[in-house]
């Protein structure tokens, strides 16, 4: 039985299958520059909670599908409830950047098993949804110079003539969590002006040596320059164009490319 | 029912009324209230909630004329000290027909979070007696005064009126929106946002209450709250349902917290951030990255969050 499956062969699934995460991501490649990869299927989670171990094809699959990637993945949960057009689950389920290959199946338990954890269910109970299955969705690890989001739509004051971009140094998880107050760039399309709001950023966290570490930063002026806010405003766009919907997206640079991680639909927005 | 401003002013002038008396002020609706019930009331005492009152008459009526009517903190705490639960008799009135829902609950509303602070006693003078209302109302329940005619009476006198079911026609209360006068907007400049942000503090800033602006910080899910604030920096299982949440951030693991606050406050973060999408999915108004309020406030401070504006008050 195909536990794993690459980006290709997913591409022909369901979001039963592979999750909203999985099917989401999967829509950008491979015309959006996205960390390569593979998927671990909703069947892989059956496997799991009946048998309560992984099937033993497993690390002969990984092995097949991963070997031409890099040294390091990300770990991600891709529940069949996860990201959709309602709730976001937001960091409701665990997420694991920086595993070494050998450990993605140890890593792949734990996002099966954060399935079930207090604090989700308690975020589920409030949304009132039901059950739902975790494929996993496994990425190249990226290890970002900057970093962030930017949504296709304010959602706060909920105008599409606007995007909002926030960008910091080093990983997006310290955007994502809110550790840090990243640069606020607020876009109008109308005016093409962009508005930038300093943020304040002491550290970040770098990926150096298959290890994730914080180190401080100085920071001064805007963290993005004109062509990087240019070029992530456009690919937004394209993105939302795709989706025909206003996104929730997370981007990463590193060496000068720009990678997509992720695109979502906005929640909490009409 | 009015429809706007212009016809409220000028069916008021029709009927020789101040437009400032037809607002959802606690003692406009008590005492509205009261006429109603004691048949006293011509149609142009209707209330509309859906009246857009502009900016100058929401203060007026919020700062409640000479700081005898409107003024919700002697009420609550006349009734605390009078060994009434306050909650218990709010929530004992029934809606009158004439208010909305919306309406009615913002007149709730407004009570419960301002019993905490109270403590001290007052009376109120009545007929050259120094009068307890409670007293007043049992005396005539208990057919030991046959009939009083109260004139200017105070709010806490209408209110407990009302509260105690309006024992039939024995107590009349004669001319009871008096009292309202127009304030001077200059004096308010300051205070226009608190003034409008919301029925109570102003409302309490003549019972000595400060406000003080202490933070601000982006945006991330609109709408406001006031109430006393719990400073956590982790899940924190003691914490009470209802309170504004200060941080400086939030993780997933706090979610249920999150969910059981009625306002979320963080030191750091951008509107994309964690703080910002929960909050925003919750319908829960939220402040992220105002930098310093965690060090700024404790728990149990007292706090209006206006997350419109993104400005964060402490209230002492």
């Amino acid at each position: 039985m195909k536990f794993i499956y690459s980006f290709d062969e997913a591409k022909k699934l369901t979001a039963e299958e592979i999750g909203n995460k999985s099917f989401n991501f999967l829509k950008l490649y491979p015309q959006f520059n996205v960390p390569m990869g593979a998927i671990v299927t909703s069947g892989t989670y059956d496997y799991f909670v009946k048998k309560n171990s992984l099937p033993s094809e497993l690390e002969y699959q990984l092995n097949k599908n991963l070997s031409n990637f890099g040294e390091f993945f990300s770990v991600r949960s891709s529940s069949t409830n996860e990201d959709s057009k309602k709730n976001s689950f937001a960091g409701q389920y665990s997420t694991f950047c920086g595993v070494k290959r050998k450990e993605i199946s140890d890593y792949i338990i734990k996002v099966f098993q954060s399935l079930n954890s207090v604090r989700s269910n308690a975020y589920k109970k409030e949304n009132s949804m039901g059950d739902d299955k975790m494929p996993v969705l496994i990425n190249e690890m990226i290890p970002c110079e900057k970093s962030g989001v930017i949504f296709t739509a304010d959602p706060v004051k909920n105008d599409r003539r606007r995007m909002i971009l926030e960008a910091a140094y080093g990983l997006g998880e310290y955007v994502v969590s809110g550790i840090i107050t990243p640069d606020n760039y607020n876009y109008n399309r109308d005016s093409k002006e962009v508005k930038l709001k300093l943020g304040s950023q002491n550290k970040k966290l770098i990926f150096e040596n298959g290890k994730i570490k914080e180190i401080s930063v100085k920071k001064e002026g805007s963290c993005l320059t004109k062509d990087e806010i240019n070029l992530i405003i456009s690919q937004a766009n394209d993105i939302e164009n795709l989706f025909q919907s206003p996104q929730d997206i997370e981007w990463g640079i590193f060496s000068n490319m720009l990678y997509i991680f992720q695109a979502r639909a906005i929640t909490g927005i009409k | 029912m009015f429809k706007s401003k212009e016809e409220l002013r000028k069916k008021s002038m029709k009927t020789q009324v101040n437009p400032y008396l037809q607002t959802t002020d606690l003692t406009c609706v008590a005492s509205s209230y009261l006429m109603a019930l004691n048949k006293l009331i011509p149609d142009a005492f209707k209330l509309d909630s859906e009246t857009e009152m502009g900016l100058h008459d929401k203060i007026k009526f919020w700062e409640g004329g000479n700081g005898e009517y409107g003024s919700y903190p002697k009420l609550a705490r006349h009734a605390l000290n009078l060994g009434l639960n306050v909650n218990m008799a709010l929530y004992g009135l029934k809606k009158p027909e004439f208010m909305t829902k919306d309406l009615w609950d913002k007149y709730m509303d407004n009570f419960l979070p301002i019993l905490d602070s109270l403590k001290n006693h007052e009376r109120f003078h009545l007929e050259e007696r120094d009068f307890n209302v409670l007293d007043l109302i049992n005396e005539v329940e208990n057919g030991k005064i046959p009939l009083v005619e109260i004139k200017y009476p105070t709010a806490e006198c209408t209110h407990h009126v009302i509260v105690r079911g309006f024992t039939g026609n024995k107590i009349k209360i004669v001319n009871p929106l008096n009292g309202f006068e127009s304030y001077n907007i200059d004096d308010f400049e300051e205070k226009i946002n608190i003034g409008y942000m919301k029925n109570f503090i102003s409302l309490s800033k003549p019972e000595g209450l400060e406000v003080k602006l202490i933070s601000a910080g982006l945006s991330a899910s609109k709408g406001d709250s006031r109430g006393l604030c719990q400073v956590i920096d982790k899940y924190d299982e003691n914490f009470a349902e209802g309170r504004i949440l200060v941080a400086s951030r939030t993780d997933p693991d706090m979610t249920p917290n999150m969910i059981s606050s009625s306002g979320i406050i963080t030191d750091q973060g951008g509107i994309l951030c964690h703080a910002a999408i929960v909050s925003r999915e919750l319908g829960i108004p939220c402040v992220v990255g105002t930098e310093k309020s965690t060090s700024l406030l404790e728990t149990g401070d007292f706090v209006y969050l206006d997350a419109d504006s993104g400005r964060i008050y402490l209230l002492k």
